[in-house]
């Protein structure tokens, strides 16, 4: 290949080769990292949360318009759950303090050792009965499900945790593992919070994944604990496990259903896979913004590509034309100018891959960011070397058309 | 606690968008660099006959940072229609975030400025290398 000679010619007009090698290489850089978080806001968002398939499940909140008595609560939420297991269509009900990925609800810290100032791990808190992991489809790996013995009633008006509180907890696999390493968490004692008062529980039950109300994007989203304690809640919340294809109709007809004149609630009826929706929107938007940008910025970048190369081609208009007068093909010159925009864009390509680590290095320091995988720089190589020859050929194929008789021309 | 965590999370990304913006507008820079190079040396002859007529440098210097900045201002221009449009776009989504959906006038004179400025500055080079450094150039 005619290498040297286009090398010198390079070497004589660097100042547009050398934009054109920066404009790749931004683009590499910018490109890899892109398209790395765009992965990586992917990978978060289809994260299992533990509940089996989500496609069915519904969540009923239905706050009391004026706050009921405890007792009256209580029974309301018995009642409740009564009606909706006897509404066709519906395989499975639960009243639960709340639900996964909803980001509303309550979490709170844990000890290993009473005498300890910090708690040791921040749980969300999940307070549900008997057979509520049933219906979320929760996976119980080791130990037992909560039994009506283990239930404890707590009256805010005049209870205390310290005082009344469950003995018995249900942990998650990653709560348990980081509690205690390396052994069985099975009837290991834990604190509900920290100093003299904090309560002891034994853990009954570890299950293989349930995520927390926030869903956070690090290793923090498994750190749930389910709790055997009934309450006036707040927002009282209802599980319902729906009959394949029933969901929607289920949604509508769970809320009226529910609906008493006697008693004025606002119950609305929502999907695990709306909180799943609502709760990744930022990431999928940030997602679309960075698919978009990348997209752009490799069209700017093509068309400097295409500018540069239209330049070189004007500016030797006369050089061509006495090439091709002196028998040089049509391909021979798409050649040379494919030649000379692929050792433009492999010089802006590796000047790219050490500025794509730098910004990773970067990202990892300020946004604590993953690491780069090698693997997407070679993508990212990859794809703007086509790019670098996709652009080039218009321009080329110009040059190519452009006669032998423009030797003669002295203009 | 757990809150503040996930809102710092929402920072980040937005963090992580200025610094994609001024990536992005860097690019753009050298891109715009590029193009203006292409388009003042093509005009070679022009200079060269100007400066035969009895044009100063300093004439034709000026002449071409205008026409970077006129590039700019255009640029400028249809960057405004875009971000009113996004913005509309936006706002209709949801109505919550309409609120913050509201053209905000110095942000706006701040990106317009940005945009002339980018422009000339990417027109700097080019026009340095558009002047001629003999009356020869005419041909």
């Amino acid at each position: 290949m005619e290498i040297r000679p286009i090398l010198s010619v390079l070497m004589r007009s660097k100042t547009a080769p050398l934009l054109v090698a920066v404009q790749v290489a931004l683009s590499l850089a910018i490109l890899a990292n892109a398209v790395y978080i765009v992965n990586l806001r992917q990978a978060s968002s289809s994260r299992p949360s533990g509940l089996a398939d989500e496609a069915s499940m519904i969540t009923i909140t239905a706050r009391p318009v004026k706050r009921q008595p405890h007792d009256e609560a209580l029974a309301q939420q018995k009642r409740d759950v009564e009606i909706l297991r006897a509404l066709p269509g519906v395989k499975a009900a639960t009243w639960i303090s709340q639900m996964p990925m909803s980001r509303s609800g309550s979490n709170s810290g844990f000890a290993l050792d009473r005498k300890q100032a910090r708690q040791s791990i921040i749980m969300s808190t999940f307070f549900a009965p008997p057979g509520a992991i049933d219906v979320l489809g929760l996976k119980l790996l080791e130990g037992r499900d909560i039994t009506a013995d283990d239930m404890v009633e707590y009256d805010a008006e005049k209870d205390t945790p310290n005082k009344t509180w469950p003995r018995a907890i249900i942990l998650t696999r990653a709560a348990a593992e980081q509690l205690f390493p390396g052994s069985s968490a099975i009837g290991k004692t834990l604190y509900y919070g920290t100093g003299d008062d904090a309560s002891e529980m034994r853990v009954i039950g570890v299950v293989e994944r349930l995520q927390t109300v926030v869903a956070e994007t690090g290793p923090k989203a498994e750190n749930s604990a389910i709790i055997p304690l009934a309450m006036d809640l707040p927002y009282p919340k209802y599980a319902i496990r729906a009959e394949p294809g029933q969901r929607d109709r289920l949604m509508k007809d769970a809320e009226s259903a529910m609906r008493d004149p006697a008693n004025p609630r606002v119950i609305f009826a929502r999907s695990s896979e709306e909180d799943r929706n609502n709760r990744y929107r930022n990431e999928r938007s940030l997602a679309w913004m960075l698919i978009g940008v990348s997209a752009l910025l490799l069209l700017v970048t093509a068309s400097g590509i295409v500018g540069m190369t239209m330049l070189r081609v004007a500016q030797r208009r006369k050089q061509i034309g006495v090439r091709r007068a002196l028998g040089a093909r049509r391909r021979d010159i798409v050649r040379y100018f494919v030649t000379e925009n692929l050792l433009v864009s492999t010089a802006g390509i590796v000047i790219g891959l050490v500025l794509a680590i730098a910004l990773n290095q970067l990202l990892v320091s300020v946004l604590e960011l993953p690491k780069l995988p090698i693997a997407y720089l070679g993508v990212g190589a990859l794809a703007l070397w086509a790019l670098g020859i996709v652009a080039v050929m218009g321009p080329a194929w110009r040059a190519a058309s452009i006669p032998p008789a423009e030797a003669t021309r002295s203009v | 606690m757990e809150w503040m965590r996930y809102l710092e999370v929402v920072s980040n990304d937005t963090r992580l968008s200025v610094w994609l913006a001024f990536g992005f507008l860097l690019l753009c820079l050298v891109n715009t660099t590029g193009l203006l190079l292409a388009k003042f040396s093509a005009r070679a002859s022009e200079v060269g006959v100007r400066r035969a007529l009895g044009a100063t440098q300093g004439a034709i210097f000026r002449q071409f940072l205008v026409e970077a900045g006129v590039v700019g201002l255009a640029g400028g221009i249809v960057g405004l229609a875009l971000s009113a449009a996004a913005l509309f776009v936006i706002g209709k989504q949801a109505r919550s975030l309409s609120v913050v959906t509201q053209m905000d006038w110095p942000m706006l004179g701040l990106t317009f400025v940005l945009a002339i400025a980018a422009a000339l500055i990417a027109g700097l080079l080019p026009t340095w290398r558009a002047r001629p450094r003999s009356r020869r150039r005419c041909s």
